[in-house]
């Protein structure tokens, strides 16, 4: 997702865009970036680029594509050919740009040797820079005339064209790609609100390019506002047409920020019926994120109750079936089938570009899970057995048993000679005496270092009258740098 | 008696202190006069200390003493007859005194004891010097709890002979007062800090971490806010060990303030570098942050130390699979813990069963090990005991600490200071205050 920053950073100083050093592409994120990407590449055999693409639109579906071509080498050219072709709709002539730089780069790997053909030759696309002069003006003079018509509006002083002027401006800017303009023209459109519809819908804009540039506290931020407008506290027809679809950019952002478990409260709290797409998700979307998050997250009971007894997220399952049968099989403790179904589906879900890199983080707790349940009711375990349920050798289910255990997730130890694993019941009494003595020891230590240090105050004290004196003795005879710090 | 002194100035110096004896003020003055002359004339002092009675001039005798301890030894006697007559003399000296003018005498006494250990030292005779300071320092204390400027002195001694059994008696013994209770006499906190210190060092030599941790922690809160290179020191040791005996360093207790964070955290990088490393529970890390840092270990003399911290990793390693594991073969354990052959993870394992921090089974012929559980403590007889042994010495403890709660209480100073501030203060606020100003 580097590369995504990357691209917005570079949008908003067209002027640089000509001169971008490809390499770039793969800088480290800034430093004060904390929830770094993981790096990682995914071998997918089969996979539908174009009804992929297909669900989604505008700036998303590009994203979307880029997020692919930088996380599977198969796809990339692909991937990248069906962006530009989508680029071209738009007038996205910096996207444009850079798209073109990531394709060439892309042909100078798979085809090293290329010598005698031209590249004509492959059909790719050819970097057109007509189409980029003649959109760059056609943008230009769009911007030229929403602004006259702003004007204009504003002179006339009617509340809403402003709005609607405003709003259409960051359109525009959206469409060719200055994300941080169309923010500044969304707010901007704030002040001529005049129903609390107005005021959600401009935060809905704004969250909207907040996701975009993955600005993930600043959609944090809208969404609280959007929740606080007075009018949807009170007003339940607001409430449920908005409500869905603020919850589903809550997870979104509550995913970004590793807080899976209420990313998943709040994607299992949308409604399909009032739920409008934003163009960032699909209704499966929705269900893949919140489905695998509540898998990593909730425990039996929360499962059963918030996920397999929702009957408004049972239509998001319904969407992705796979999803909902892991989740069932891993209800019902058939691990084998649940892990399996995941398994399949994993390279499709390292390639979208929200939950790809939480994929693997994810997946190992869903499998501890498994694990702690699997062996919960039971006193002793066949590790051959359980290995054929969770599908791993049994060297690496050792490892992973012994990480479970060293954590304290499961209370056990493990017969590595007979391969079988024994809870284990903690003598408590002991556990109790042992604590018990340590702290009255250290309570005692603690107590003793009073005392002397009382007692070396006490000295102090009556030395009080030569003090500085004392401390320059003192530094001397022992012969060290004797710091003495006021504090 | 008078004709045995060859020196007339020696002569004059004898009549002269004997007429100051009773006038102490005027004998200091003079003796510190008159120290040139008696190094002078060094060879003769024998006879000075002959004509003077210890009893009655105690200070003159020590400060003579003193001049031999410290002056040049004559070239035709061999060095280590001429210093252990000298450490005899302080012997008698010592053996004959009357407690209460030893007393006084603590902290020239703690000079004069140095140089005779310093050249002890010198002639390799340290050993010599331990049972007369184990004396002075049973004569200087008043109550088993005191702590006397000898010490440290007995430490270092035991230290330099390599004879550690001695100190421990008195290292076992707690601390809760430093010096003598006489008012005015003030307890330089040198003797304090070195004796934690060098305390801490034996008890690590010996093996005994826990003790060893708690000495180097004292030594390291104790003195805050002020900060001294022994401190310093200490906290290096203090990591170290920490990290060998517990697996972790414990947060110090709260009266230490972020001054640690500030002072001692940049001066210890190396030490501070190795936790991580040793947490990772991976040996190459840790001998890479080990051979990074070789220089630093080797000039601090901490190297012992730190190969002690390879080990423990291996033994806390271990430990971590008996807690997952009720038996493995050898070759998979050693495997595991990054071990390059299965003999040197057996004979880990014979160290970590003989030593009780493991309960196993070794299996030869098949090769494996078996991990038993700890055998049920707290049921014995003996483990009682030892609670009620411990009770006992906490209920003593917490008598010790209302003696000297009272004693503050009925301070002159701290009634005056707690009369003077406002009436509505709570004793415990005013005692807080009337020492801090």
């Amino acid at each position: 997702m580097s590369s995504l920053r990357y691209l917005n950073r570079s949008s908003r100083c067209p002027q640089a865009a000509g001169v971008i050093d490809p390499m770039q592409v793969d800088a480290p994120p800034e430093e004060n970036d904390n929830n770094e990407e993981e790096v990682y590449e995914v071998d997918i055999d089969s996979f539908d680029l174009e009804a992929y693409a297909n669900n989604y639109t505008g700036l998303a579906r590009i994203y979307r594509l880029i997020y692919i071509a930088d996380h599977c080498p198969k796809l990339r050219s692909d991937a990248l050919c069906l962006a530009i072709s989508h680029v071209v709709t738009t007038m996205n002539a910096n996207l444009y740009q850079v798209l073109h730089q990531k394709l060439q780069q892309c042909q100078g790997h798979v085809l090293p040797d290329v010598t005698g053909g031209t590249p004509m030759d492959t059909g790719l696309p050819v970097f057109n820079a007509s189409w980029v002069e003649t959109t760059t003006q056609k943008a230009a003079m769009k911007l030229e005339k929403l602004d006259g018509d702003l004007k204009n509006y504003k002179s006339n002083s009617i509340k809403e064209s402003i709005r609607r002027g405003h709003n259409e401006i960051g359109d525009h800017y959206v469409n060719c790609g200055d994300l941080i303009e169309a923010t500044k023209s969304y707010s901007k459109a704030r002040d001529y609100c005049t129903s609390s519809t107005h005021v959600i819908s401009m935060c809905l804009n704004i969250i909207k390019v907040g996701i975009y540039l993955q600005n993930w506290s600043h959609v944090v931020n809208y969404i609280i506002k959007a929740e606080s407008t007075p009018d949807f506290t009170e007003n339940s027809d607001l409430q449920t047409t908005y409500s869905s679809t603020l919850k589903c950019m809550t997870g979104l952002a509550e995913l970004a920020s590793r807080k899976y478990k209420v990313a998943a409260h709040n994607f299992l709290r949308t409604n399909l019926d009032y739920w409008d797409s934003c163009d960032v998700m699909t209704p499966n979307d929705i269900a893949i994120y919140g489905g695998i998050c509540a898998l990593a997250t909730f425990n039996r009971l929360e499962l059963q109750n918030s996920v397999i007894c929702n009957n408004s997220f049972k239509l998001f399952l319904e969407l992705e079936p796979e999803i909902r049968d892991a989740i069932f099989k891993f209800y019902e403790s058939k691990y084998e089938i649940c892990l399996t179904i995941l398994d399949k589906i994993k390279p499709t879900l390292l390639l979208d570009m929200y939950i790809g890199s939480h994929i693997n983080q994810l997946y190992s707790n869903i499998r501890s899970k498994a694990m702690i349940q699997y062996f919960c009711p039971y006193d002793s375990a066949d590790l051959r057995k359980m290995a054929l349920c969770f599908n791993t050798p049994l060297p690496d289910l050792e490892d992973e048993l012994m990480q479970l255990i060293l954590d304290g997730h499961i209370k056990a130890r493990i017969d590595s000679i007979n391969k079988i694993l024994y809870a284990r019941h903690p003598n408590q009494r002991v556990e109790t005496f042992e604590k018990a003595m340590s702290m009255a020891q250290q309570y005692s230590r603690y107590m003793h270092i009073l005392v002397l240090k009382s007692q070396m105050i006490k000295h102090q004290t009556n030395a009080k009258v030569s003090e500085r004196e004392r401390h320059n003795h003192l530094g001397k005879t022992l012969n060290v740098d004797f710091v003495k710090l006021s504090g | 008696m008078d004709s045995a002194i060859a020196v007339p100035q020696l002569d004059q110096f004898v009549l002269t202190v004997r007429n100051l004896a009773s006038d102490s003020q005027e004998l200091a003055e003079y003796l510190a006069k008159q120290s040139e002359t008696l190094h002078k004339y060094v060879s003769n002092l024998d006879s000075v200390l002959e004509a003077l009675d210890i009893h009655e001039n105690s200070i003159t005798v020590l400060t003579v003493l003193g001049v031999k301890a410290t002056a040049q030894k004559p070239a035709d006697i061999p060095g280590v007859q001429y210093h252990t007559a000298i450490a005899t003399q302080i012997n008698d000296f010592v053996t004959t005194v009357s407690a209460e003018e030893l007393r006084i005498l603590s902290d020239p006494l703690a000079n004069v004891m140095k140089s005779m250990l310093t050249n002890l030292g010198e002639v390799e005779k340290p050993m010599f010097a331990i049972p007369i300071i184990r004396r002075a320092i049973c004569k200087l204390q008043e109550k088993p709890y005191q702590l006397t400027q000898l010490h440290c002195l007995l430490c270092q001694a035991c230290l330099m002979s390599n004879n550690l059994k001695p100190a421990l008696s008195i290292l076992d013994q707690e601390i809760y007062v430093l010096g003598t209770e006489s008012p005015g006499v003030v307890f330089d906190p040198k003797f304090f800090l070195s004796y934690y210190y060098l305390g801490g060092v034996i008890y690590t030599a010996m093996k005994n971490y826990s003790r060893a941790i708690t000495f180097f922690e004292i030594a390291l809160t104790t003195l805050l806010p002020v900060m001294s290179q022994i401190m310093v020191e200490s906290y290096k040791k203090y990591v170290l060990v920490s990290i060998i005996h517990l697996g972790t360093v414990p947060s110090l207790p709260k009266l230490s303030p972020p001054l640690i964070e500030r002072v001692l955290k940049p001066v210890c990088q190396a030490y501070l570098d190795i936790i991580p490393a040793y947490q990772s529970g991976d040996p190459s890390e840790l001998q890479r942050t080990i051979t990074k840092y070789h220089d630093v270990y080797q000039r601090d003399k901490n190297k012992g130390l730190v190969k002690q911290v390879v080990k423990a990793l291996h033994r806390k390693n271990i430990l971590k699979l008996t807690n997952t594991f009720l038996n493995m073969s050898i070759s998979d354990l050693a495997q595991r813990v990054n071990l390059p052959s299965t003999a040197e993870a057996e004979e880990h394992l014979i160290a970590m069963i003989e030593a009780g921090e493991i309960y196993g089974k070794i299996n030869r012929k098949e090769g494996t090990i078996m991990f038993n559980d700890p055998p049920k403590k707290f049921d014995d007889p003996n483990i009682l005991k030892k609670i009620l042994d411990e009770i006992t010495s906490k209920i003593s403890f917490s008598s010790t600490v209302r003696m000297m709660d009272e004693d503050i209480l009925v301070n002159p100073t701290f009634v005056k200071k707690i009369s003077s501030e406002d009436d509505g203060l709570s004793i415990g606020q005013g005692s807080s205050k009337s020492y801090q100003t």
